[in-house]
């Protein structure tokens, strides 16, 4: 399996702890420059997402294809921090956090 | 997003404010920096994996259970005897450190562990009395079933009957699993008595996530 190196993400500083309005500044700053970071990295992928591009395929025909970002592999607090949720949430599913682990027969709603 | 929409039916829901709503639903707003790329479903990118499940998950808990059974037990000096006895094998590397010397269990070392920790663990437990006879042979059994499900997960390929095996591995590890109840701290204090039906029911909350 080929692997790539694309970029190094940057480590955010941590909290001052001086004020709660200062903590909550610094983490939108670093939401912010995460962001800018992932339209950076993606940039190239995405106009080839909206428009697709023609593949030559092995039964040698053409096809446009779209390229689906599939699986983004991260611990659980790493997916948190990019999904903006808790870090009691789901990333999948809109269970509450009481619930995991609750009645494996009920189905919640898929996080879009 | 669809969080818009459910923000504006907010109302329905009783609470208080938009905020509060998106709060509900473990939802921090606008930081999700997948969020408006195409061909990117976020809630799909999750996907199971070796090092994050298994090693660095599924076993970090388990030896968190496994030092205080065997604190409890007075089996620590022969839990770390063994584990500095542990022989060179082919394509197995012997562990460097002491047991608890260890500071930083990172995705190798607990690789590694796998390998092992079923054997020092029943030599650990060697001779017991009679009165920790059923919780030795409960806490083997049940690091034996999560060795044995962590092993077959590095199958490249699986057939019906791996994944079954994997599948009684599981269900053995929730079934016996309940010996380590005391000794996790999440559901200690919420599951005061040790019912059979206990096991099953925190497989998500306990050790697989």
């Amino acid at each position: 399996m080929p692997i790539l190196l694309l970029v190094l993400l940057p480590v955010p500083p941590k909290f001052t702890g001086e004020s709660a309005r200062a903590n909550e500044a610094l983490q939108q700053t670093n939401a912010d420059t995460l962001r800018a970071v992932f339209d950076l990295v993606l940039a190239p992928l995405q106009l080839v997402a909206q428009e697709g591009t023609v593949v030559d395929c092995a039964d040698v025909k053409t096809r446009l294809c779209f390229p689906i970002l599939s699986a983004w592999i991260a611990d659980h607090a790493e997916h948190a921090a990019l999904q903006g949720i808790g870090s009691k949430s789901c990333s999948m599913s809109e269970v509450p956090c009481q619930e995991l682990g609750g009645d494996r027969r009920r189905i919640y709603e898929t996080r879009d | 997003m669809r969080y818009r929409e459910k923000a504006l039916r907010h109302e329905a829901a009783e609470v208080a404010s938009i905020a509060e709503y998106i709060q509900c639903l473990g939802v921090k707003i606008g930081n999700n920096v997948f969020i408006g790329l195409d061909r990117v479903s976020p809630a799909h990118l999750h996907k199971a994996d070796l090092l994050h499940n298994i090693c660095l998950g599924l076993f970090k808990h388990m030896m968190e259970w496994v030092e205080g059974f065997l604190k409890k037990h007075k089996r620590q000096q022969a839990f770390h005897d063994a584990w500095e006895e542990i022989p060179p094998y082919p394509g197995f590397s012997v562990p460097k450190k002491a047991y608890q010397e260890i500071t930083q269990w990172q995705g190798k070392v607990m690789h590694n562990l796998g390998r092992c920790i079923s054997a020092v663990l029943a030599s650990a437990l060697r001779n017991p009395y009679s009165s920790q006879y059923h919780d030795f042979k409960s806490a083997l059994k049940c690091v034996s079933a999560l060795v044995d499900f962590s092993l077959m997960a590095q199958y490249r390929s699986h057939t019906p009957d791996t994944l079954s095996y994997m599948e009684s591995y599981l269900q053995t590890s929730h079934w016996t699993k309940d010996i380590f109840l005391e000794f996790r701290t999440s559901k200690a204090n919420s599951c005061p008595s040790r019912s059979p039906g206990s096991g099953a029911k925190g497989i998500k909350g306990g050790s697989v996530t």
